[in-house]
């Protein structure tokens, strides 16, 4: 796995703590040998570089990097086939890799309605000014209601801690950090296979991880028997990541009757489910029928986590827009989990962007 | 800031197909660009010869939050020390919570430790106790320098007083790390208050920077940043970045484009450019005047 190979040389790098000269003379010895180094074997040590600081002249060699033995990180299985697709000057390539909708020409597609969420925007000449940790109150309200439906009990009761997050992945990110923090040791069960970012994720947060059955390649369906088999062995107190809708990448979905066996499931065996929500309204085209998995468990009076991103279904892909909610068994629980979802994001990054928050709010809480 | 609405109606920047989709990884490549140019000059050597390892980062905050996970992932048994006292995070204070950079440094679990800074007597920079714990520091440790207009106690060190800084962190083979989060506001001029980092790039310091556009230009909620770190060579920089981006991926998987959008159209456009200089200027009058009145109401309470 990267991340190891990526701290396993870390740990050869030269130690900050050795004096400038102990660095050179480690820098040459890693050179000589034949680990591997950016500055290659046989390249003499970098100008040096004399200064005159009133009566002291001293020539003082240029100081290593501490970062030389820093490799190259291996590109980005998703990402990274669209900077390779950018780089192709082949006239009939055709990119299959990131998850963006394309028109006919390849071009990318502005929904009408972001373009008139915008102008609105812009007629009311809105300031720039930082949002709230949690991030835009109403854009909190409506990813909500969106998700459950403005009349649903957890909404009603205010047992949703919802706080905007940077789009899935940032949203995904804040859940990990809550779990290593407060549920230290508790581990995260994924599908088999899974969103590639999704173990980048938990591996950084600190979270460990291990998969279920899923896909059945035999069928190239569901695996199901091996699905609940896996999570009925898994510790208790484990998290289940559950793609609400669209699993991604398999495209392959449990029915509604598989869904009630899960949620039993989870339910007997005291663990937390996790939903990733990433294609609300893409997968059957109807916003109420692709949260029903969510909303299931919900009206079971289960506790869960949901992750949700507007990247696809409002085409704001690089807004970064999306948002964590804990749906808690009471709304003092949901005011203090929401409390410790804004510490873990403000040493992140303080608050989250506006833009996309804006363009969200606008359109999903205008009726028309 | 009235500019930049102007360019907006005018249709310079808007909704535009071509920049709704993910940016990459590293973030929007003219904004980070430009952004360099105003922390390591305009003609720098350093940008010529690619040495610099760069990503747009979410303001300040994502800047050094980034940056220390990388200390963290490279320099595992390292820490850093930070002047006292330092950012504190408004949000903060309804949780009593507010050391920020503490904060930051802390959940990217990097150990910490302070180096002093502010002589309240003298309402000044205690320098020699400055210059001690630098000596005393163990060699190569990574410090945290505010660039210009510390905050939050608004005192700088000199131009004189950097230099010495600057070859005393040669000696010891220490790691500057600059958040250089109000770069036109010390002074009104960007270059004049760059002049810190680029002593030490004289010095042929290989830094670390985060540079935030949040109070320059008025984008606070956009989350427009930078982070940047300078290299030995252009094949380490190509690597560092690389890596830069694998700890951003697991976090937030790219930056959000609106705000850097306006940036790159801004720097990359001379007149526009210009336009922004000025309006800094006016903000920076304007804030001078302001601080001169409550300075005129203070004494006024003072003589009645």
């Amino acid at each position: 796995m990267a991340s190891n190979t990526m701290l396993s040389l870390a740990s050869t790098s030269a130690s900050p703590l050795l004096s400038l000269q102990d660095t050179l003379k480690t820098k040459l010895k890693l050179t000589s040998s034949n680990h591997t180094s950016f500055l290659g074997k046989g390249k003499s040590v970098p100008f040096t570089n004399t200064k005159t600081f009133g009566r002291i002249t001293m020539a003082v060699a240029v100081k290593v990097s501490r970062f030389e033995s820093i490799t190259m990180a291996p590109p980005d299985p998703i990402l990274g086939v669209s900077e390779a697709f950018r780089a192709d000057t082949n006239e009939m390539k055709l990119n299959l890799g990131v998850g963006a909708y394309r028109t006919e020409e390849l071009q990318p597609y502005v929904l009408n309605v972001v373009k008139k969420a915008e102008n609105l925007m812009l007629e009311r000449g809105e300031n720039k000014e930082y949002l709230p940790i949690e991030g835009l109150a109403a854009f909190n309200k409506v990813t909500a209601e969106l998700l459950f439906g403005a009349d649903n009990p957890v909404i009603q009761q205010q047992r949703v801690a919802t706080v905007q997050g940077l789009s899935g992945t940032g949203s995904l990110r804040l859940a990990a950090a809550l779990i290593e923090r407060y549920f230290p040791g508790a581990k995260v069960l994924i599908s088999s296979p899974t969103w590639g970012n999704h173990k980048n994720i938990f591996n950084d947060a600190g979270v460990p991880w291990s998969e279920y059955r899923y896909y059945g390649p035999k069928t190239v369906g569901l695996d199901f028997d091996g699905m609940i088999s896996d999570i009925k062995a898994a510790p208790e107190g484990s998290f289940v990541l559950l793609h609400g809708r669209a699993h991604n990448p398999t495209g392959i979905d449990p029915t509604p009757e598989q869904w009630e066996i899960i949620a039993d499931v989870i339910q007997e065996k005291n663990l937390i489910p996790f939903f990733d929500v990433a294609y609300q309204g893409f997968a059957s085209g109807s916003l109420d029928a692709d949260a029903s998995s969510v909303r299931l468990f919900a009206a079971r009076g289960m506790e869960l986590l949901v992750a949700q991103s507007y990247s696809k279904n409002l085409g704001l892909y690089a807004e970064r827009i999306g948002a964590i909610n804990v749906i808690c068994s009471t709304a003092e629980a949901a005011t203090r989990v929401k409390s410790q979802l804004k510490r873990l994001a403000r040493p992140m990054y303080s608050n989250p962007p506006i833009h996309g928050a804006r363009i969200v709010a606008n359109v999903v809480g205008d009726p028309l | 800031m009235g500019g930049v609405e102007l360019l907006v109606r005018e249709g310079v920047v808007g909704p535009l197909a071509e920049w709704r989709e993910y940016l990459p990884m590293g973030g929007n490549a003219k904004m980070v660009e430009e952004t360099l140019k105003l922390a390591y000059g305009e003609d720098s050597n350093l940008i010529k010869d690619k040495r610099i390892a760069a990503v747009q980062a979410l303001s300040g905050t994502g800047a050094c939050r980034l940056f220390a996970d990388f200390q963290k992932r490279f320099c595992p048994d390292s820490q850093i020390y930070i002047p006292v006292p330092t950012w504190a995070n408004i949000f903060g204070f309804l949780t009593l919570d507010f050391n920020s950079h503490h904060n930051i440094w802390r959940d990217a679990q990097v150990p910490q430790k302070t180096f002093h800074y502010y002589h309240p007597e003298s309402r000044g920079l205690d320098f020699p106790s400055l210059m001690d714990d630098t000596k005393n520091a163990p060699n190569g440790s990574f410090f945290l320098l505010h660039a210009c207009a510390h905050n939050p106690t608004g005192v700088d060190p000199s131009e004189e007083q950097w230099r010495e800084i600057s070859y005393q962190f040669k000696v010891k083979g220490h790691f500057a790390f600059f958040d250089m989060a109000y770069q036109g506001f010390a002074s009104g001029d960007p270059e004049r208050d760059a002049k810190s980092i680029r002593i030490f790039l004289e010095d042929g310091h290989l830094i670390g920077c985060a540079q935030s556009y949040a109070k320059n230009m008025g984008l606070y909620g956009q989350r427009v940043g930078c982070l940047s770190v300078v290299c030995e060579d252009d094949k380490q920089a190509v690597s560092v970045k690389s890596q830069l981006q694998q700890l951003a991926r697991p976090m937030y998987s790219n930056p959000p484009l609106h705000g850097a959008h306006i940036v790159s159209t801004i720097l990359g456009d001379p007149d526009l450019k210009k336009l922004w200089l000025r309006e800094v200027k006016v903000v920076l009058d304007q804030l001078f005047s302001f601080l001169d009145f409550v300075l005129l109401v203070k004494e006024d309470c003072a003589v009645q």
